[in-house]
């Protein structure tokens, strides 16, 4: 059993990570790329954490540091997992395989379980270690303290990731009795988003409440978060007896959870790999479309047949629209608090930024390859050109960005944010930079294919591709408001710096992919 | 209407292709045969433009496959040894989208759609779709989609493979007959009875060389084609 366990989540693990597909030039390039995000990720976390805990200090809780990082870790990677628990655990391309191995159910359920504990173990280190740094660098910890850390921080993805593989399991369970599967999915995840909007705006201003009220505080921990209690406490106590309470309560939820769920677990496999049949086939006249329509239909089908895919690029551009349509209703500082920021900004700035933040966060193209996966074949062997299949990749992205960024811009200039010439100039940078974006996704996904994925969630959210793809345009946005917010431009000065920056992106982008990309394309086999 | 010349394909340090070459004419159904990780997938995904090659050339109908992929594309029409079709489409809309990249008129694939999936008993199951369809179905349905552009040349890799014995048939005779039309069928296939009952020529490789290339009925003179083939892999 025991050996089993491993062997099976040894080979998730490489079957999500390509471990061994990986060649050195390769790896030596994703070391660079990502030690280089994860190093400006960490230093701006750094600096947010570093600021937390000077207020802390200063209304002498500092104690509370630690778990209020928990809790926003756990918050974290409970986000990043809800989206791919169902996908991880349920829709795996080796499911008729591992069932009909001599495996435990139990042991194939909890396998996929670990591997999503582990990636939001890692999710978690990228605020644990900034804020750890900051914690043992200004208060005196004890012996006791270094050696249960590396315990802590092992077991805290633990009840987040059962939450979000619940959540999982729920959505499953409700697409497997559906015949829509997709849709049924996309609405689940919509319908969870509203709730956390709501919450969100119930909760206003939660943080600094919390910091200005101890006994709230305490209280939200010890009731709410109890887990996290147990470790506030062993902080101020030294004692490791809070600490032990800690791992039981965390394994026999992981244990109890395995438990009841792997009993499901088959029933609802079967039932999502079952497919409804529409009965006899009535002959209809056939509508003849031109390549480039038919490769456009291709893609668009085959973006909304997956819901991971369709909600973890979408996700922005509801974002935006929700913010447009509250914008209506409130002044600027309702956007202010959707892009959780406290820089005080003109509301055309504001809109700007978001826009960028946006219209860089929907990008389909750098999933678009890998994700056609068994079916590249069909593409590489049709009489199509490469630039024709670059651009019915790049069509979805626009579909999915444009209408909807442009829509919202429109409803901000209703409710008065930026003025109708400031619309037009929005709308120019937002086509351009979606034009940059399109092809520096497709660029990534020729540098990173993974075209063996066992399901689609390692494609969209767990890829090299997708990584980069989503880093780089965030840096790039920070950057950007960075600079900009210091130099005090008038939004005329500051729209022409960016237009001319992203005209030269997409200028270098469309040289690299019409040249290196058609070239790589047809190496991917 | 295919030349293969001398080509050699590398995965890395490992030859998968050694200085292969041959042709095989129009009319003519050429079988291509050898054990498991001989070369026969990689040169059949070279042929169709799939895989690139590194050295050599692949003619088809005179014109490189390197050089005008577009043009020798258009004539080709190719069904993998896996069905790997996308789950998201019904069966008439990847048939559908599949005359609409080759530009087969309204008219004509209608008819050939019509014709073909009724003869593989698909017709019913059109308007299902792909991911509900079992293996032999979406073979059938790959099949159908090669035939539906009136391809010169027909590139099959194992096509019998999950195929019913009806459907098996109906495959057998409709290769004959496109043979009789003018179409060159190469194709590769590991059940030794069916290639040496329908080849004209017969192809065997060997660790990415070919080791015996001739007509199916000299090779097959005083025995039959699996003693043949075992002797020349045993001696060779």
């Amino acid at each position: 059993m025991k050996n089993k366990l491993f062997i099976l989540f040894k080979n998730n693990l490489i079957n999500t990570y390509q471990v061994k597909k990986t060649t050195p030039k390769k790896l030596i390039l994703i070391i660079v790329v990502g030690l280089y995000i994860l190093g400006s990720l960490i230093g701006s976390l750094y600096m947010f954490l570093k600021t937390m805990f000077d207020t802390l200090l200063t209304s002498g809780i500092a104690d509370y540091f630690i778990p209020i990082l928990m809790i926003i870790a756990t918050i974290f990677s409970f986000f990043f997992t809800i989206f791919s628990a169902k996908s991880v655990l349920f829709d795996s391309k080796d499911n008729n395989l591992l069932l009909s191995l001599p495996i435990k159910r139990s042991t194939i359920f909890t396998s996929r379980l670990l591997v999503l504990i582990f990636m939001n173990f890692l999710i978690n280190l990228l605020f644990m270690i900034p804020g750890l740094c900051i914690y043992i660098k200004n208060i005196s910890c004890t012996i006791i303290f270094y050696i249960m850390i590396p315990i802590i921080l092992i077991l805290l993805p633990v009840i987040p990731t059962i939450l979000a593989s619940l959540f999982g399991y729920v959505v499953a369970k409700i697409t497997a009795l559906s015949k829509r599967k997709n849709i049924v999915e996309i609405i689940c995840y919509i319908l969870f988003i509203g709730i956390y909007l709501f919450f969100i705006t119930k909760a206003k201003n939660l943080l600094f409440l919390l910091t200005d009220n101890v006994l709230l505080l305490n209280n939200i921990i010890k009731y709410i978060g109890y887990p996290i209690y147990l470790i506030e406490k062993f902080l101020v106590t030294n004692n490791i007896i809070y600490i032990g309470i800690y791992i039981i309560i965390n394994l026999s939820l992981f244990t109890l959870f395995v438990l009841i769920l792997s009993k499901k677990y088959f029933s609802i496999i079967s039932r999502l790999s079952s497919h409804s049949k529409k009965g006899v086939y009535k002959e209809k006249q056939l509508i003849s479309k031109s390549k480039r329509e038919a490769l456009n239909i291709k893609e668009i089908k085959r973006y909304f047949s997956s819901a991971i895919y369709v909600f973890n690029t979408a996700f922005g551009v509801i974002f935006f629209l929700i913010g447009s349509v509250a914008s209506i209703f409130y002044k600027p500082d309702v956007l202010t608090k959707l892009v959780s920021t406290n820089i005080e900004l003109d509301s055309y700035s504001l809109v700007l930024y978001f826009m960028l933040m946006v219209v860089g966060f929907t990008m389909t193209t750098n999933s678009s390859i890998s994700i056609e996966r068994n079916n590249f074949w069909i593409l590489k062997m049709l009489p199509i050109e490469t630039k024709d299949i670059f651009a019915s990749k790049k069509h979805v992205n626009r579909l999915v960005t444009l209408p909807a960024v442009i829509l919202g811009l429109i409803i901000f200039t209703i409710s008065s944010y930026i003025t109708p010439l400031q619309l037009l100039i929005l709308v120019v940078i937002c086509i351009i930079y979606n034009l940059f974006i399109c092809n520096f996704g497709l660029i990534c996904n020729l540098l990173f294919p993974k075209m063996d994925a066992i399901n689609d969630t390692i494609i969209v959210k767990q890829s090299a591709a997708s990584f980069v793809g989503i880093m780089v345009p965030l840096v790039f946005t920070i950057i950007i408001i960075g600079v900009l917010s210091t130099l005090n431009l008038s939004f005329q000065n500051m729209a022409l710096i960016i237009l001319a920056f992203v005209i030269v992106l997409w200028i270098i982008s469309n040289r690299v992919l019409y040249t290196w990309g058609i070239k790589k394309f047809k190496e991917i086999a | 209407m295919l030349e293969i010349k001398n080509v050699t394909k590398k995965y890395g340090n490992k030859v998968a292709i050694n200085n292969l070459s041959l042709e095989v004419k129009d009319g003519e159904i050429f079988g291509f045969i050898g054990h498991n990780g001989a070369g026969k997938t990689t040169i059949i995904k070279a042929i169709v433009g799939i895989h690139e090659f590194d050295e050599g050339q692949i003619l088809i109908d005179n014109k490189s496959i390197k050089d005008f992929p577009l043009e020798c594309k258009k004539k080709i029409a190719y069904v993998p040894d896996n069905p790997d079709i996308y789950n998201s489409f019904s069966g008439i809309d990847y048939l559908n989208f599949i005359a609409d990249i080759y530009e087969v008129s309204l008219e004509k694939r209608e008819e050939l759609i019509k014709k073909y999936s009724d003869m593989f008993e698909l017709t019913e199951s059109l308007g299902d779709l792909i991911e509900s369809y079992s293996h032999g179905m979406k073979q059938k349905l790959t099949i159908i989609s090669a035939l539906i552009h009136e391809p010169k040349l027909l590139v099959l890799d194992e096509p019998f493979v999950g195929l019913d014995p009806i459907s098996s048939k109906r495959l057998k005779d409709t290769m004959r007959s496109l043979c009789d039309d003018g179409v060159c069928i190469f194709f590769s296939s590991h059940v030794l009875e069916v290639v040496e009952k329908i080849c004209d020529r017969i192809a065997i490789i060997k660790d990415g060389r070919l080791i015996e290339v001739g007509k199916t009925k000299d090779l097959t003179k005083k025995k039959d084609l699996e003693k043949v083939f075992l002797e020349i892999e045993n001696e060779k």
